[in-house]
């Protein structure tokens, strides 16, 4: 072959004609494998059952595509950019029954003051947070909290239980014990510390059994869901409750088993969140119950609220002002407790520098929460995300209180989500 | 060699070449635009959306397509060009705050889960074919035949002024 053309050409046909046929070809030593052969056709005809099943699972619609859970352990994990932990579960699938997904968060401190109490490291709430969908529109969702109380005894709540019915954006119904819809912080924040900017919650919504004021857990009925508002974004909210223990402080502060009467609380909320502010809310809440301590009064309990916050990529700033009013009835008393807080932050990259001033009066003569009296100050603090899912922060507080000295002291809190 | 054969040769050659350019390139409508396409079954009621109301879908607050049909939401995996445009466009979020986003709505109840992760345009037209009211985000050069492509604001991918790109 002297023609070089001839020899280009050959060589050209071969480089687009051999090449892919080559490539395709097993390797020499591989031909003779037969194991290997069949192996891989059987794993072939697996996938390709596989992908039959996957095509008839539009009529099965309460079970997941088996394909949707392999993508789950990394669809849920917080490397892959979901949002909850989803064990592998093909076994639970193959049977039909629905998974579990967990997502937990905690939080250790230390805390110094000037106070006469000693320093001391202490662990935060250890939350496991569990959600499972039964179907398109049952779900259920469950928030089980490890902490340690006063006298250093560890004991375990259940904070949140909802059996979750949800047909469509505009009614979603829950039964359960949930966080009552008073406000904004609450039901944002639930026991996470991590999510929260701060080492703590402001005074106004501390926990029933940390001396809060408001009825923070209910057990009865919830409904949710968006109004027709268009840009306006306009959700509601309507529970019907047990509401707070009320005959004794001693006793347990949620009526988790047995109401001490017939009447029951009831709480309606209207927020708004407008398309054209992302990251904006404001809204209003009104709830009511009726009161029966000891003491023999019978007394009428109404607890407003508003808020406006915003929490953006740029800054936080949350304003939260709740007024709770407490008349007894047969005197047509009202004792009037205003509290407020305001809190605002700005990320400079993973750091996050903070500051909340927070208010609570309650008067002397109160016939409920009388002891927690008059407390305000600010906190100023920074919050550094040294991970996506962990974050450590210092604060300083003051807290000035009626008829007692001011104290000052320091938090600090490596918080997380796992 | 004559110089009649040498450009045969060379003509040749370039054949060879963009046969096996045009052999590569996948038959979508949609090939030159290298656009992001919100690609649903064709039996999902939707065709049109403001890129407000994708907002409200990929964001959760939309979570059923006519009040029935549930809203699945398919999105790729971190370090996708598909994801960072719907990062950037339409969660203007980083990739850390748009994990942090699901967390807290999880957490808060607003939604029984995140969206699903996929790993390929494959997986995913694969997944919105089988699962009904599913919602992915794939490139445009990448919709197979079988799906239907949502308009957003009334353009599809590859027109001017498409928002996904």
């Amino acid at each position: 072959m002297k023609d070089p053309a001839n020899v280009l050409r050959i060589l050209l046909i071969l480089m687009f004609g051999f090449v892919p046929i080559v490539s395709a070809q097993p390797p020499a030593g591989a031909a003779d494998d037969h194991q290997l052969i069949e192996q891989l056709l059987d794993r072939v005809k697996d996938l390709e059952a596989e992908v039959k099943r996957l095509r008839g699972a539009p009529d099965t619609p309460a079970v997941e595509p088996k394909a949707t859970v392999a993508a789950a352990p990394d669809v849920s994990s917080p490397g892959a950019g979901g949002a909850m932990h989803e064990p592998s579960t093909d076994a639970a699938h193959d049977a039909g029954i629905p998974n579990m997904q967990f997502r937990g968060f905690s939080d250790i401190d230390y805390r110094v003051s000037d106070h006469d109490q000693p320093s001391t490291f202490s662990f935060g709430q250890f939350t496991l947070f569990i959600t499972s969908r039964l179907s398109d529109q049952f779900s259920v969702l469950g928030e089980v909290v490890i902490e340690a109380d006063g006298t250093n005894a560890v004991g375990v709540d259940l904070e949140r239980l909802l059996f979750r019915y949800t047909p469509n954006d505009y009614f979603n119904l829950s039964v359960g014990r949930y966080h009552t819809g008073i406000g904004y912080y609450s039901t944002a924040f639930h026991h996470s510390a991590w999510m929260q900017t701060t080492t703590g919650r402001p005074l106004l919504f501390e926990f029933e059994d940390g001396g809060g004021i408001l009825p923070i857990h209910n057990v009865g009925l919830s409904a949710t869901g968006r109004i027709p508002s268009g840009a306006f974004g306009l959700h509601y909210i309507a529970e019907i409750g047990n509401g707070r223990t009320s005959r004794s402080p001693l006793l347990v502060t949620v009526q988790n088993k047995q109401d001490e009467n017939n009447g029951k609380s009831v709480n309606f909320g209207v927020l708004s969140r407008p398309k054209a502010m992302p990251g904006f809310e404001a809204g209003v809440s009104i709830y009511h119950d009726r009161l029966y301590p000891d003491s023999g009064l019978n007394i009428v309990q109404n607890i407003f609220s508003a808020h406006a916050i915003y929490e953006g990529s740029r800054f936080e700033f949350l304003n939260e002002v709740v007024v709770l009013r407490h008349t007894v009835d047969s005197t047509h008393r009202d004792f009037t407790i205003p509290a407020y807080y305001s809190q605002i932050s700005k990320p400079f990259g993973k750091v996050r520098p903070y500051l909340r001033y927070e208010y609570i009066n309650v008067p002397r003569d109160a016939p409920f929460f009388a002891d927690v009296g008059l407390r305000h100050g600010p906190i100023a603090g920074i919050r550094y995300d040294f991970s996506e899912f962990a974050a450590y922060k210092l604060e300083y507080f003051r807290l000035n209180q009626r008829d007692l000295p001011a104290i000052n002291g320091l938090r600090t809190q490596v918080s997380f989500t796992f | 060699m004559s110089t009649h054969r040498f450009i045969r040769l060379v003509l040749n050659a370039v054949l060879v070449v963009v046969a096996a350019w045009l052999w590569q390139q996948p038959a979508s409508p949609f090939a030159v635009s290298g656009d992001i396409a919100l690609v649903v079954r064709p039996d999902t009621p939707a065709d049109d959306l403001s890129l407000g109301e994708v907002r409200d879908l990929l964001l959760g607050e939309r979570q059923s397509w006519n009040g029935k049909l549930r809203v699945t939401l398919l999105v790729r995996a971190p370090q996708t060009r598909e994801r960072d445009v719907i990062l950037k466009i339409v969660y203007r979020m980083t990739e850390g705050q748009f994990r942090q986003y699901w967390i807290s709505k999880v957490f808060r109840a607003e939604s029984s889960s995140g969206p699903k992760i996929v790993y390929s345009n494959e997986m995913a037209t694969d997944l919105v074919l089988s699962i009904p009211g599913s919602i992915a985000f794939i490139d445009a050069t990448q919709v197979p035949k079988g799906l239907k492509v949502l308009k957003i604001d009334g353009k599809l991918p590859g027109e001017k002024g498409y928002a996904l790109k």
